[in-house]
């Protein structure tokens, strides 16, 4: 009991962390730089390796945490990473069969595309439809890009430097002897 | 024991979601959320200010190119001006006007806020990729919608549209749909909106043909219909789109401050 308020108060902690580093450090990134989305890093990240019990955790604290320090309306960061997490855990549970590389950039690739999807919808219509439909400028597709660009670069770092520490995920050979 | 099926997860996380929605619109959250706000503030203020750092410093590397350019561009400017000499003393009263502008707060004695800024965040209303400043200071500081705001040198960089108990939301002036009652320091003295253009500059539109405008003009804020006083610099004219045929003409307007090296701003409280 003590022990998972313990987990639980570090994974707050950790979403906090992350929450203030996405708000104001990135944020005041020039140009391609501030599209990098460490909080949809950290959510594919977590639904990949730990599950989607972990997943809705992390989505639960570091979601409320950016609705509070955001002036978006109350609950949008936490409905699109909700959304984002129920389709890559579909696509995960589904379709995809090994916890490969490929398979992790895959799942960030309909990450980042439903993230930006999801965000622009709920944006023009939380806007009284009076906003520009974000989909249909050339900045939309320039910041999906390079937030999909960053989400595979990280995404790569993160797998690797998890499968060489945990080594859950380091594939084996069957061999048999005698045979070359 | 109750086992949660993974199914249900997304039940219950749509319930508490609905719960946290219902908390927080009627208030209950709210004691919670500024100490949080409170709490972090100091944190985010500073690292937007080492991130802007870095931002100023990969602008500066990426406009090695440009920069060099420029010179080229300068050395004919130069050449241009020794020319026209008797434009320095033009020159040289705007600068005493505009000098005259940054001493506005103290010679006017309005109170002035300072306030940090913690985040950028995309613009509610256009989709050009303009994005608004969030700042460490809110309702609880005196602030309200409408105030305008300024850079450390007294230059209107924006104005405060959306206050919390403790943060504030501001959009730039050159975020379209970001608007001023502007003035022209010409013969004049031509009035008119200001509103952002492309996240770049702004665009003073709807100003009759028969008005002269010239480039170089210093263009401030009119005082008319707000909380802003008259006077405050928006920037100066850098294009004049005016046809023969058409009944206004418009005005592109060069800001005076790099909106990416801002970390620290004042907003003016009559």
């Amino acid at each position: 009991m003590i022990k998972s308020i313990g987990q639980l108060f570090f994974l707050a902690l950790s979403c906090l962390a992350i929450a203030i580093l996405q708000f104001s450090f990135i944020s005041s990134f020039p140009g391609a730089f501030n599209q990098i989305n460490i909080g949809l890093i950290a959510m594919v990240f977590i639904l990949f390796f730990f599950g989607i019990k972990s997943a809705i955790l992390f989505i639960f604290f570091f979601g409320s945490f950016m609705d509070i320090f955001s002036f978006q309306f109350f609950s949008f960061h936490l409905l699109v990473l909700a959304t984002v997490s129920l389709v890559v855990y579909l696509i995960l549970e589904n379709w995809l069969t090994n916890k490969s590389l490929y398979s992790f950039w895959v799942l960030c690739l309909i990450a980042s595309v439903t993230y930006g999807f999801i965000s622009s919808i709920l944006l023009f219509v939380f806007s009284g439809l009076g906003g520009g439909f974000s989909i249909f400028s050339l900045y939309f597709w320039q910041s999906l890009l390079y937030q999909s660009l960053w989400l595979l670069l990280v995404a790569s770092l993160f797998f690797n430097i998890f499968v060489s520490l945990a080594k859950r995920f380091k594939p084996f050979f069957l061999e048999k002897k005698g045979v070359i | 024991m109750i086992r949660i099926k993974k199914n249900n997860l997304f039940l219950i996380f749509t319930v508490v979601l609905g719960l946290l929605v219902f908390l927080h619109l009627v208030g209950a959250t709210r004691p919670l959320e500024n100490t949080l706000l409170f709490l972090v503030k100091p944190m985010s203020g500073s690292l937007y200010k080492w991130g802007s750092g870095f931002g100023s410093a990969y602008g500066e590397r990426r406009e090695r190119d440009a920069l060099l350019m420029e010179i080229d561009r300068l050395k004919k400017e130069v050449a241009y001006n020794v020319i026209n000499n008797s434009r320095w003393l033009e020159i040289e009263d705007e600068n005493k006007k505009l000098r005259n502008q940054l001493n506005f707060i103290s010679n006017n004695n309005f109170k002035a806020v300072v306030a940090n800024i913690m985040a950028k965040e995309a613009s509610f209303s256009v989709s050009d990729g303009s994005r608004d400043v969030i700042i460490d200071k809110g309702e609880g500081d005196g602030l309200r919608v409408d105030l305008g705001v300024l850079s450390d040198d007294g230059v209107i960089v924006g104005k405060v549209i959306e206050v919390n108990k403790s943060t504030s939301r501001i959009c730039l002036i050159t975020t379209p749909g970001c608007q001023l009652a502007a003035s022209l320091q010409n013969e004049d003295k031509t009035k008119g909106v200001t509103d952002g253009n492309l996240g770049l500059t702004i665009e003073m539109s709807y100003i009759p043909q028969l008005e002269k405008i010239s480039l170089n003009d210093t263009v401030i804020t009119s005082g008319l219909g707000g909380s802003i006083p008259r006077g405050l610099v928006i920037g100066r004219v850098s294009n004049v789109k005016s046809e023969s045929n058409e009944v206004w003409q418009s005005a592109i307007i060069e800001p005076l401050v790099d909106f990416n090296d801002l970390t620290v701003v004042s907003i003016i409280v009559p």
